[in-house]
């Protein structure tokens, strides 16, 4: 399998550290340090965009690296909408949360969009891995305590996630399977508990928790509302006293561990107090998160680059020890987590999700209980599915609400209604059934429906053209030049005339009659049409077609194929070479078809229902799958003495 | 090429080189006509792979600064300065002024104008030596900056194709797709958005549409490779000349067809997918002279003020080569050729009875 060469960025508030990696294998790592004054040029983090972007790529090219051979770029999430976990990719929606702060502004918000503009620029993916607003807290977790206010989870969930990642390979183990308590202790700390690999519980990195280097942790409410009202204070002062100034910070005018431990070491117990009471919160911390896993913690982690503090991680391993064995991998390693779960991505191990901070809704209006429309319903819940979406369970991203029709037309609109009652963002409406109707029935109305399995564009050509549908569809038939060029021509290159069977009053049917004639007029081919409406019909035919010496016969549609017992049927298919449009009309005697897979309509749909969620252009509203096949029945062609002719063309299946 | 061959098939007047080793200045001026007026030479700064390119590239900005002159009848002529290097190492301010020292010989049959890859700062060490410059006063403001003149020119052109072909007064609610958001197609999208046009926009460098997209919410974005798709009522060409090929024509999805860019298509037979299509096309240099107006009201020392009445001028203009256009059955771009040509003409006539 071909390398991949994965780009990493993490901007951090002072520096981006940026990697490339090959596969899983750091080939590069740099931390691009930007001086003060440029960060201080602009009044907005979002506004270091355009720096920070050109000094990345002066330092690739600095370092002979070119970039056009990057199969992927993966950036830090930055303090977007809640989502769970896991490997995203970047889309406008997330790159406007980032802009706007919806969770706060954090340099780690550029991650995304340096890592999309670069990804735009060399026409490849562009991802980004656990982001800090990873919310996969459980319900419990969730209440504050106050009506008006929710816990939201902050964490530095990509090297908590990596680091138990890490952990768990090295026990033989996937990371899922325990319960972990990570404490990624840096200028942030949190601390989170894993259960089967979610971080279902963790102290908000801003403002709960331990106190940190340069955070002040949870205060104590009063005193701290106290100074909120005391009029001393801007908001942007208050804010500063939680992050940024806060903790170590607050105490001893540096945010750095290192400055510290160096007075502790010259013998200052005053800052010995205050670092030791930083330890004392972190291990407190840790034990509440092992209640959340009740008690149930197989390691405990310590790491960020606080860990690499021998003095810290003693005093919390000394605290936490009699809980579980306590682990220390210092330092960080979010570039390799952020290459990792891009990897995932690129090798198919894993779906990138879709950015979503609503949940989807889809309404599925199908027809009867039909095996062919029971197929398409599974098979649009799998595309769902491989495309990171989930339904049905607690973590669910899509709710899919289905009606049955049972073929009574009068059940069709109000099944809409009901669709439009519930919100959903769109409609499939499986089969041509439904789709003729529902055409005719829908009357401007804004909400998308996805025809799933039409037998022809021509079907929807003719909806109401007076009103303005929002209507997209995926055909099931091949065109008829591709059709009759994949059977009768490509046995028959010779045939200059062709008998068709249709039934007046049948739209469909007369749809493709016209598509037919259409065909045969371009080719100068002669073309026979007989209007079939009884088994009587077969007989008259039959004579029709004989006497005009005709070989080849085509069927405008199923229905008219099935309207005839099968008796009837084979006074036409025993005594000439038909063509027929579905794989059932093969089954039922008919002797070749050249069909679509249903599988692909019913993929091509989803796939238009996804560009539909994403507000992406869509060229067109009506798709044809390209890959049809050929099948032929081999009773018929054994009676009509075609087998070897049909067998010299080894794409053609044969069906009993 | 050689370059009387050049000059031949463009059927150029003028073609200057001047080369300074010290500050790696290479230009090449080329004069189309100065019949109408001094010529108004757009000063273009690129890496250019050959001299060939080069003086194509000369030639062919001088042509159509006449041409949109000749349409609009206003008083210059057209040039162009092309400038051979890459921007980000030969930029200085000595290069600028040597460059206004060289320009000064010609005392002022050759007035400068910004073009691409020159910035408002490097016209103003131009200016340092030079007098001979339009298009720099009040530049950072109102309505000195010609970009700002071009982009609501091209509103004006926009409107005429839009009453004609689509029968709306405005540009409200018409969805227009907008390729390239450099600096004109920037200031179209906000003149476009101020219109009420539904607006979608593509630029291959995503900096510029983030800018865009740090202003203006819900403005929609697609891949460049999306935008032909998109189905609009105006696509608007602003990123390069010759850009748009046969995939691209027969990709697209709108009703009429325009640009910054004097030239969208790359060739003539385009024009046949395009009427299959039932597009109007309108070369961009039929809509993309508002700068020009500006020049020519600066040249004749007459208020600025006077500019906005006067960007009308190619609402007229335009409306009157797309009835031509429907009249004769012939493609507005030979229309407009053959109509600025007679002016020139005309003018070089008139003048020759002083």
């Amino acid at each position: 399998m071909k390398k991949k060469l994965i780009l990493t960025i993490n901007p951090g508030s002072t520096s981006t550290k940026i990697g490339i990696f090959e596969d899983n294998k750091c080939i590069f790592e740099e931390t691009v340090r930007h001086s003060t004054k440029q960060i201080e040029e602009y009044s907005q983090i979002w506004d270091q965009y355009s720096f920070r972007k050109e000094e990345i790529i002066e330092t690739l090219e600095k370092n002979k690296f070119d970039i056009k051979k990057l199969d992927a770029v993966s950036g830090r999430g930055g303090l977007i909408k809640p989502i769970p976990g896991g490997t995203y990719h970047i889309d406008q929606a997330m790159i406007e949360d980032a802009r706007a702060g919806v969770q706060g502004h954090h340099a780690s918000n550029l991650g995304c969009v340096i890592a999309y503009s670069i990804g735009w620029e060399l026409g490849i993916p562009a991802f980004i891995v656990d982001p800090p607003s990873v919310n996969d807290l459980e319900p419990l977790a969730r209440v504050s305590g106050n009506k008006h206010i929710d816990r939201a989870s902050l964490l530095h969930a990509l090297n908590i996630f990596a680091t138990a990642r890490k952990y768990a390979d090295s026990i033989n183990k996937k990371f899922q399977e325990l319960n972990l308590i990570v404490a990624h202790m840096g200028g942030g700390i949190t601390v989170a508990a894993l259960r089967s690999g979610k971080a279902i519980n963790v102290n908000n990195g801003l403002d709960e928790g331990p106190f940190t280097p340069e955070r002040s942790g949870q205060l104590p409410l009063f005193p701290f509302m106290k100074m909120c009202l005391s009029g001393k204070y801007t908001e942007d002062e208050l804010k500063k006293m939680i992050v940024g100034k806060g903790g170590l910070n607050s105490y001893f005018n540096t945010n750095k561990a290192t400055d510290v431990e160096n007075m502790i070491n010259a013998g200052s117990k005053k800052y010995k107090h205050v670092y030791e009471a930083m330890a004392y919160q972190i291990a407190q911390e840790i034990g509440a998160r092992a209640t959340n896993l009740n008690g149930k913690v197989d390691a405990i982690i310590l790491t960020g680059g606080v860990a690499h503090s021998k003095m810290l991680t003693g005093w919390i391993s000394e605290r936490t020890k009699f809980i579980a064995d306590v682990e220390i991998f210092p330092g960080e390693a979010e570039l390799e987590a952020l290459a990792s779960g891009a990897l995932r991505v690129l090798r198919n191990e894993e779906p990138a999700k879709h950015y979503k901070t609503n949940i989807k809704k889809v309404g599925i209006l199908y027809w009867d209980n039909l095996e062919v429309y029971v197929s398409a319903i599974n098979i649009i819940e799998d595309v769902f599915r491989k495309n990171g979406y989930v339904f049905r369970k607690e973590d669910e991203n899509i709710k899919i609400k289905y009606i049955n029709c049972k073929q009574n037309e009068e059940k069709v609109m109000p099944a809409i209604e009901k669709f439009k009652a519930d919100e959903v963002d769109l409609i499939f409406a499986i089969g041509s059934p439904i789709s003729l109707r529902l055409g005719q029935l829908l009357k401007n109305d804004n909400i998308p429906v996805i025809f799933t399995g039409i037998y022809s564009p021509a079907v929807i050509s003719d909806f109401n053209k007076e009103y303005n549908l929002n209507y997209y569809a995926t055909c099931y038939a091949a065109g008829t030049d591709e059709h009759l060029d994949n059977t009768i021509f490509k046995i028959d290159p010779e045939t200059d005339k062709i008998g068709i069977i249709y039934t007046r009053g049948e739209v469909q049917s007369e749809i493709q009659l016209d598509e037919f004639r259409d065909y045969c007029d371009r080719r100068k081919i002669k073309a026979f049409t007989y209007d079939i409406q009884d088994d009587e019909g077969y007989r008259e035919a039959k004579k029709y077609f004989a006497k005009n010496k005709i070989k080849w016969i085509y069927f405008t549609t199923s229905t008219v194929v099935n309207s005839a017992n099968n008796e009837t049927l084979k006074i036409i298919t025993d005594n000439f070479r038909t063509v027929s449009i579905l794989e059932d009309t093969v089954s039922e005697g008919c002797l070749i078809a050249n069909v679509i897979p249903w599988k692909d309509v019913c993929k091509e749909a989803v796939e238009l229902a996804l560009k539909i969620f994403d507000k992406e252009a869509i060229p067109k509203r009506v798709i044809i799958p390209k890959k049809t096949k050929s099948v032929a029945n081999k009773k018929t062609a054994e009676k009509l003495n075609m087998l070897d002719e049909i067998s010299a063309f080894p794409d053609v299946k044969f069906i009993e | 090429m050689h370059i009387f061959d050049h000059m031949k098939k463009n059927n150029s007047r003028e073609l200057l080189f001047f080369e300074e080793e010290i500050i790696s200045l290479k230009a090449i001026i080329a004069i189309d006509s100065i019949v109408l007026g001094p010529a108004n030479s757009s000063i273009k700064l690129h890496n250019y792979s050959s001299e060939d390119e080069a003086i194509t590239d000369a030639l062919d900005i001088a042509y159509y600064n006449s041409l949109k002159s000749a349409l609009l009848r206003r008083g210059l002529g057209g040039g162009s300065i092309v400038l051979c290097g890459d921007p980000k190492k030969v930029k200085s301010e000595m290069y600028f002024r040597a460059l206004g020292i060289f320009l000064n010989r010609w005392n002022g049959k050759i007035l400068m104008t910004k073009g691409t890859g020159v910035g408002y700062n490097d016209l103003r060490d131009i200016n340092k030596e030079s007098e001979f410059l339009l298009g720099i006063k009040d530049c950072q403001d109102g309505w000195g900056k010609p970009s700002k003149s071009r982009a609501r020119g091209m509103i004006w052109g926009m409107r005429a194709a839009a009453k004609n072909k689509l029968d709306c007064k405005t540009l409200k609610g018409l969805k227009v797709s907008v390729q390239g958001v450099g600096e004109l197609g920037a200031e179209l999208v906000k003149l476009l958005i101020e219109e009420g046009a539904d607006i979608t926009i593509t630029d291959i460098v995503y900096d510029k549409i983030k800018v865009i997209q740090d202003k203006v919410n819900d403005i929609k974005i697609v891949r460049p490779t999306e935008i032909y798709k998109e189905k609009c009522d105006i696509f608007c060409a602003c990123s390069k000349n010759y850009l748009l090929d046969e995939n691209a024509a027969s990709e697209l999805n709108c009703r009429i067809l325009t640009g910054s860019v004097d030239k969208v298509l790359k060739n003539e037979k385009l024009y046949d997918i395009l009427n299959q299509k039932n597009i109007l096309y309108i070369p961009g240099y039929v809509i993309n002279s508002g700068d020009i107006i500006q020049f020519a009201l600066e040249n004749k020392g007459r208020p600025l003020s006077k500019l906005k009445n006067e960007l009308q001028d190619i609402y007229y203009s335009t409306l009157d080569l797309i009835e031509k256009h429907e009249k004769q059955k012939i493609g507005i771009e030979e229309i407009a050729v053959k109509q600025a040509e007679k002016y020139i003409k005309d003018i070089a006539t008139v003048k020759m009875l002083k």
